[in-house]
């Protein structure tokens, strides 16, 4: 990890009517670091992912992408910058095998590989996320767990420098998490950053640098895991009032 | 007094384009499929009326009571036996599907009516009633009324019945109501059935304004598409105004341009909100992408 | 559409490319040869044409409709903007219709662009019944052109009668597009170009996170499509030697254009060739035996039903799972997800 900033936000902000949905939220995200995102329901956590990742713009401030303003673009723009998202209902191609799956992702992202190369990257994806065996498996085929690796797989494809993961641990066993959590690591050794929604507490907690807390669409709280475990206002928006008194 | 009658008369058409569009959209909310066969369902109930008039010389006003089980039971039917199978697909795919529909009934009805134009018309077609200046066709007032009185009607169910909360309630979460106990299955087939039975109704009243042939539904599917862009889904306030809104712009055509060009109506009025006023849209695409 | 890229592929990805462009010479090939073995041959001739003309249609269908899975119901409108593009410059400046083939082409890919691009935004459904505007729309333009802009080019609903022109000429000109049009969709089905169409197909938010440019490539898709079914407009031109907005625009014609494909095999090769195929043979051999403008129109109708419900893959579903069939039936081979 450097402390050179890859992704910050200034400001940023997103009202839907009379709903702000994400409040003037500040962040700054380091190279290199897994940044998490945590807070209760409702707190904006997935429309601010959905501010970076280009699916909404934002109604106020700044997104920077290693200087380059993002705010506003279209997705696939952002993509070509290097930031890309897995969803959080995962949306794999499902008539597509998972190495064509991934072959989207190696052809129409940041690098321009002849075919042969880029069905090669496909492969070497494929290994890396354990789905070499599911190759020639069609999307829709799949298990959830596998189709939550597909959509990582598909998404590094691109070549990102930030890869936004949301709620990838959702709903699977512990097993499953667990080896979640295992590729995780093994990305982040490949020098991408990684900024993950999650609701699996364990998950994030034990993978994550740094937190941010979100409530009501604003930041609570910003700091390691376990500074932020001991910030009064998160246990506050957590728990209640009554848990701090 | 020209604009005072062409509002009027733009009005009275707005009922009938309601009604068939509201059918549309309550098919849409349920199920998020567009029923490509309502135009053909329109025209079946058209023929139907026609069939009852000519036989048995029953008024098209009170067809439409009779024509009202009838299709709300084709509709159930239609659902039973082949939209249910493709649930879950691709949304072309029921699109595909109810189109192969709509040519059956389309050919279904040249193969028995033959493709000429008809007409309904009882011996009230010609009377009008006079207000001050103002003429109105008693048949155009009589079918806006008809009109308004179904919209009413099925307002009435969908709030207060147990089926129409139901209905309702699966249009804004289908998950949800599938947790909470509410049979989906049966709810989305008397969905299709009402939104059937509307379109049916529809072709009923529709046989007093306007003469009709088994290939005359097309015109008729683009402007209900029209109006529920135009109003927003599933709003029955939204889509009477975005149907007043259509009539008055043809009924404007017609009168300060050429007649032919009233068909094209619809189509410009579309692509105007598309491209001008994407925020009319706004509402449906992001729908489509928290969903 | 969904089961679109689903059945396996068996070999490798230039020797089936390759072995797909030698088919599709090899059959325009000997078709190209009908006038010149038997210079009377006009009735084979005319089946052949259409045949090739047939196909070729909804292989462009196809590109925006089954990889793209963008379904248009509107199509004639392009078919006819190529047709009375070729009309009206022949009729006016004498040029060789043959020769105006790629204006048609071109003047039909522009006019899809300048519609398409609003419509576009539309999404699955939505694009689908705007297109039915699209179509009619063109059709009325086409019947009030005249009118509106006070020159006299269409000749509105009396159509407009064009020269005569050497049949064997537009034989081989059909059979030059025909080879193009197949060319082309062998080229995009394999290309970067098409597995982009295809992830469209299949999930555009998904496809435009990670890196494709949805717009952009649909309505290149859709261009290209209008491409070939203007350039197919043109040769109708050549070889009727009559235009009117009814048979060029009528939504019968947009009509034959979906159930091509689609009864063929969305999304395949040669799924909008077997469907042309079972089109023509229909259209020739049904119609004169039972005499009755109706009953063809039904029979689509009930096939499109059945072929949603059954076989997403049309003909060419049918033909891949009946040699998958005969194949296990020769050696057992391990079991495939499908």
């Amino acid at each position: 990890m450097s402390d050179e900033v890859i992704l910050a936000g200034q400001g940023v902000t997103r009202r839907f009517g009379g709903l702000v949905a994400v409040n003037a939220v500040d962040f700054e995200i380091r190279k290199g670091e897994i940044f998490g995102l945590i807070g209760p329901n409702g707190a904006g956590k997935t429309t601010l992912f959905r501010l970076l990742s280009g699916v909404y713009a934002p109604s106020a401030g700044s997104i920077k992408l290693a200087g380059h303003e993002i705010g506003g673009k279209k997705p696939h723009e952002i993509c070509a910058l290097g930031l890309v998202t897995t969803h959080q209902i995962v949306k794999p191609f499902g008539e597509m095998s998972c190495r064509r799956n991934v072959l989207v992702g190696v052809q129409y992202g940041r690098r321009r590989l002849r075919r042969a190369a880029a069905e090669a990257e496909a492969d070497r994806l494929l290994e890396l996320t354990e789905l070499a065996p599911h190759a020639d498996t069609l999307g829709r085929a799949l298990t959830l767990a596998r189709r939550k690796r597909v959509e990582v797989a598909r998404a590094l494809a691109t070549g990102p420098d930030v890869l936004l993961l949301d709620e990838v641990a959702a709903g699977l066993n512990p097993t499953e998490s667990a080896r979640i959590v295992e590729l995780i690591r093994r990305i982040r050794e490949t020098g991408v950053t990684i900024v993950m929604v999650e609701h699996v507490m364990k998950a994030i907690m034990a993978l994550s640098d740094r937190i941010m807390v979100m409530d009501l669409g604003k930041r609570i709280a910003l700091g390691t895991p376990d500074e932020v475990a001991r910030d009064e206002r998160v246990v506050k928006a957590y728990f209640g009032e009554r848990a701090v008194a | 007094m020209r604009l005072a009658e062409a509002l009027i008369s733009a009005l009275l058409v707005a009922g009938l384009y309601a009604t068939m569009s509201y059918g549309l959209a309550l098919i849409y909310g349920v199920m998020k499929i567009i029923n490509l066969a309502n135009a053909g369902t329109m025209m079946l109930g058209a023929f139907a009326t026609f069939v009852l008039w000519q036989q048995f010389g029953i008024d098209p006003l009170l067809s439409v009571l009779i024509v009202a089980p009838i299709f709300f039971a084709l509709g159930a039917l239609i659902e039973a036996a082949f939209v249910r199978r493709v649930a879950g697909s691709a949304p072309i795919i029921s699109l595909l599907l109810l189109f192969g529909v709509w040519l059956v009934m389309q050919s279904l009805a040249s193969l028995v009516f033959g493709g000429d134009v008809r007409a309904v018309r009882p011996v009230y077609v010609q009377d009008v009633i006079r207000v001050g200046d103002i003429t109105i066709a008693y048949t155009r007032l009589a079918v806006f009324l008809a009109g308004a009185i179904i919209l009413v009607a099925l307002e009435l169910f969908l709030r207060n019945s147990f089926l129409g909360r139901a209905i309702r309630a699966l249009a804004q979460d289908r998950d949800a109501c599938a947790l909470s106990g509410i049979d989906t299955r049966r709810v989305s087939m008397v969905a299709f059935g009402l939104g059937t039975a509307l379109a049916g109704m529809a072709g009923s009243l529709l046989t007093l304004v306007f003469p009709f042939d088994p290939d005359f539904g097309r015109l008729f599917q683009l402007k209900s598409f029209t109006i529920i862009v135009l109003g927003g889904l599933e709003s029955i306030p939204g889509i009477a105004v975005a149907s007043f809104v259509l009539a008055l712009a043809e009924n404007l055509t017609v009168t300060l341009s050429k007649p032919a060009l009233e068909n094209l109506v619809s189509f410009v009025l579309l692509v105007v909100v598309l491209v001008v006023m994407p925020g009319g849209l706004a509402a449906l695409v992001r729908r489509r992408r928290l969903a | 559409m969904t089961a679109v890229v689903a059945r396996a592929q068996r070999l490798p990805r230039s020797a089936r490319i390759w072995g797909q462009v030698a088919i599709v010479l090899l059959l325009g090939g000997a078709i190209a040869l009908i006038p010149i073995i038997d210079e009377r041959s006009f009735n084979l001739q005319r089946l052949t044409f259409f045949l090739l003309w047939y196909a070729t249609l909804a292989t462009g269908w196809n590109i925006i409709g089954g990889y793209a899975g963008q379904i248009s119901f509107g199509h004639a409108a392009f078919l006819g903007m190529g047709a009375y593009t070729t009309g009206v410059i022949w009729f006016t400046t004498k040029t060789d219709p043959l020769l105006t083939v790629p204006v048609a082409g071109a003047a039909a890919a522009v006019y899809s662009v300048l519609v398409g691009a609003p419509t576009l935004r539309l999404r699955g459904p939505y694009f689908a019944i705007a297109t039915i505007g699209i179509g009619e729309a063109t059709r009325l333009l086409a019947v009030n052109f005249d009118d509106i802009f006070g020159v006299t080019l269409t000749h509105g609903v009396t159509g407009l009668s064009l020269p005569n022109y050497d049949a064997a000429r537009v034989h081989y000109g059909m059979v030059a597009v025909f080879i193009v049009a197949m060319l082309t969709t062998i080229w995009v089905r394999g290309s970067r170009f098409g597995l982009g169409l295809f992830a469209i197909n299949m999930d555009v938010d998904a496809a435009e996170t990670v890196g494709v440019p949805t717009a952009r490539l649909q309505i290149a898709a859709l261009a290209l499509s209008a491409f070939l079914s203007g350039a197919a407009g043109a040769l109708y031109a050549a070889r009727q030697q009559f235009l009117d907005p009814g048979s060029m625009f009528g939504f019968d014609r947009s009509i034959a254009l979906v159930l091509m494909p689609v009864v063929g095999g969305l999304g395949t090769v040669w799924g909008p060739v077997f469907g042309a195929v079972l089109y023509s043979v229909v259209q020739d051999q049904i119609q004169s035996l039972v005499r009755n403008p109706y009953l063809p129109t039904l029979i689509y109708g009930v096939l499109l039903v059945l072929i949603v419900i059954f076989e997403p893959l049309g003909i060419a579903g049918l033909l891949s799972r009946a040699s998958d069939a005969a194949r296990s039936l020769v050696r057992r081979r391990p079991e495939r997800v499908r």
